[in-house]
């Protein structure tokens, strides 16, 4: 299952995605696919199975939070579900992506460890620094953007193909 | 992928903010239907959400593991830490050498040597005693001055700019004085470097900060008009002997001849500064284009276009776009359009996120660009820095630190010495940095003066055994070097020598264009063709 946790994760934050939520969401699902372990047919793949748990946990969190807060309809999550793609953690993807931050200058790295390491808010981050909060978040959104076409082209030139 | 660039753009962007959670409803639910539609955007979704929580567990548990992070520190220093010892067990660390160009190679041939006054930036209908007119550009040296008719505009060396109105006779005698024996002048403070004075034949006006104007007729009779700042006015006799003086505010005029009396003139009988020259356009025109295609670079940018998020992109498709920085803008008519950057209103620079592979390859690197000066001091054109590096070797000022620096590309001012190294006035300087942000280096000058207002054409080539420079297709200087390739991976900072937002350090005044980057050593037959190939895109 370690294996599988990538792709569960990815799954899950695909059809809810609110990085607060992400962690209770991977914590629920893992408690509830234990729980359901017994009735697991062993002669399938684990991974659509685990899947499909991840779906259910998912329509549970939103009848439990308020509509303002689900982002997508269930009609897209429908369409999400359906076209799951079972996939392991793949081994180029991280290397690239470690290669990619490692590319990034200082204040880059700086913004994303503040963002995701500490856990600060973009409105704490930006008073520390003395800048308007929407400053930020367009630094934010362009040091995401260069390390994810970074990342797309590493995986494009050495001939891994993108998730279809 | 199959999207369009923009297509990609877009979503990512809306990606973005779907993660910071800064999606309004209306803005949810167009993403939703555009997902809905299409499955390749799915798909861009899916890779996007997944290398974000990728990053977020990343940095956790960067942050959350000393040991780890300890570790990953040195191995960030291990490139640092080879090259040094490379450079210990037996390379040249900091040479200067210089080689005679090979004889098949075209080189500069050297004019005889003369200082540099002033630059040329306007002539209307001129006619004087120094031949053709002079075009936006030309360097005067030191000398008297017939202008019969036409208005003259000049740059000095020492921040001001002089316009005069023929016919006048006038002499440039160094940096910080002339003579107007007869004409209309008028002085023009742009920043302050040393005092101006204009002698006349009573008397002498000493700039303080200011701009005026002075008219002196055939009897030899000054009369000044101060118009901002402040000037000093003094009266002298056989030209050695100060008999009075007087210090004249804005508004304040005087007429400077056996004594001081007040000026007959109205301020709008006076000369003014010449207007501004009209708008200049990069020249590199589609012949260039070509050129640089079929020279297959490995990052190229040309300026076209600026996004709302200051993104420039590159030409080359695989390539980062530049961010512009601070106040860096654009100019020029479209299609000729380039970076432009200076000390006050547009102080800033332009750079990639990201650093850039194939800099640092076996097989050289070349960095190729378009460069328009429009100050005379020492100023940094182009840096390639290393940001992988931690940033120990250099600091900026106000305690802000920076990555190192492997190689720059900058104009020197007056003065032709610097660090120990004799060259000409306003050269332009290469320096290539081993290990990276060492004190020291290899490097090159140009045989000539770069100075102002004139658009040049630099390519600088390096392998492991020597670099070059060629300027406007002729090689300038050439150095030895002893540098292995170290596949760094390097990231350009264009108009500033650091990514600091703070302004200083070498700021470029002026134009910037098609910087272009290869993983290969430009051949001397390409530098001159690319610049053959500009020529034809700058005739009309």
């Amino acid at each position: 299952m370690h294996k599988s946790r990538r792709a569960i994760r990815n799954y899950l934050f695909s059809l809810h995605p609110h990085d607060q939520d992400i962690d209770d969401l991977i914590q629920q699902t893992s408690l509830t696919l234990w729980r359901e372990f017994e009735r697991y047919d062993r002669s399938r793949e684990f991974l659509p199975w685990a899947l499909r748990i991840s779906y259910f946990e998912v329509l549970r969190l939103r009848k439990q939070r308020s509509r303002d807060r689900l982002v997508f309809s269930e009609t897209f999550l429908e369409m999400l579900a359906d076209e799951a793609q079972p996939e392991a953690a793949t081994r180029p993807e991280l290397a690239a992506l470690a290669d990619c931050l490692n590319r990034l200058d200082a204040d880059a790295r700086e913004l994303l460890m503040a963002c995701y390491g500490k856990g600060s808010s973009v409105a704490e981050i930006a008073e520390r620094r003395k800048i308007h909060p929407h400053r930020l978040y367009r630094q934010l959104e362009r040091t995401r953007r260069a390390v994810i076409i970074c990342v797309r082209r590493q995986l494009h030139l050495d001939g891994d193909t993108m998730p279809s | 992928m199959i999207f369009k660039k923009s297509t990609t753009d877009d979503l990512d962007q809306r990606f973005s903010r779907l993660v910071s959670g800064m999606l309004t409803e209306r803005e949810i639910a167009e993403l939703e239907e555009i997902l809905i539609q299409s499955p390749q955007a799915r798909d861009a979704y899916r890779h996007y959400l997944a290398i974000h929580l990728d990053m977020v567990e990343h940095f956790q548990q960067s942050s959350s593991t000393p040991q780890a992070r300890t570790k990953a520190s040195a191995s960030r220093f291990m490139p640092a830490i080879a090259a040094v010892f490379a450079l210990v067990a037996g390379l040249t660390i900091w040479m200067n050498g210089r080689q005679t160009p090979p004889a098949a190679v075209p080189t500069v041939q050297l004019p005889e040597s003369r200082p540099v006054l002033a630059i040329a930036t306007l002539a209307e209908g001129v006619r004087w005693n120094l031949g053709a007119p002079p075009a936006p550009g030309s360097q005067l040296p030191p000398g008297p001055i017939s202008l019969d008719e036409g208005l003259l505009a000049l740059d000095l060396i020492g921040g001001q700019s002089l316009t005069i109105r023929g016919p006048a006779r006038f002499e440039l005698i160094d940096h910080g004085k002339m003579r107007l024996d007869q004409g209309e002048v008028s002085l023009h403070v742009r920043w302050k470097k040393n005092l101006y004075s204009i002698r006349v034949p009573q008397g002498t006006v000493v700039d303080l900060g200011t701009e005026f104007s002075v008219k002196v007729n055939a009897a030899g009779v000054a009369d000044v008009w101060v118009f901002q700042g402040q000037a000093a006015a003094s009266r002298i006799e056989n030209d050695t002997i100060t008999r009075e003086e007087l210090i004249l505010e804005a508004g304040q005029s005087i007429r400077i001849a056996k004594n001081f009396e007040p000026s007959p003139f109205r301020p709008e009988e006076f000369l003014r500064r010449a207007p501004e020259p009209a708008e200049v356009n990069s020249p590199a025109g589609d012949a260039y284009t070509q050129v640089i295609v079929s020279s297959k670079p490995l990052a190229w940018w040309r300026f076209e276009e600026v996004s709302a998020s200051r993104e420039t992109p590159a030409a080359t498709p695989e390539s980062p776009p530049l961010i512009l920085h601070g106040k860096a803008d654009t100019k020029g008519a479209s299609g000729q359009r380039y970076l432009y950057v200076d000390m006050n209103q547009k102080s800033g620079f332009a750079t990639t996120q990201m650093a850039i592979a194939g800099l640092d390859g076996p097989n050289g690197s070349t960095i190729e660009c378009l460069l328009y000066p429009e100050e005379l001091t020492h100023m940094s054109a182009l840096t390639l820095e290393e940001p992988s590096l931690p940033s120990a070797f250099e600091s900026g000022t106000g305690g802000q630190r920076h990555a190192p620096s492997r190689a720059l590309i900058e104009r020197m001012g007056r003065n032709g010495t610097f660090a120990g190294h004799s060259f000409p006035d306003y050269a332009l300087r290469t320096l290539v940095r081993t290990p990276s942000g060492y004190s020291g280096g290899f490097m090159t000058y140009s045989a000539l003066p770069q100075p102002v207002h004139a658009w040049i054409h630099v390519v600088c080539t390096r392998n492991g055994d020597h670099f070059k420079v060629y300027i406007n297709g002729l090689l300038s200087d050439q150095a030895t070097i002893r540098q292995t390739s170290q596949q760094a991976l390097l990231r350009p900072i264009i108009g500033r020598s650091h990514p600091l937002t703070q302004m200083g350090q070498r700021q470029w005044v002026g134009g910037i264009d098609e910087v272009a980057l290869y993983d290969r050593e430009l051949s001397a037959e390409e530098a001159a063709r690319h610049f053959a190939a500009l020529e034809q895109g700058a005739s009309p």
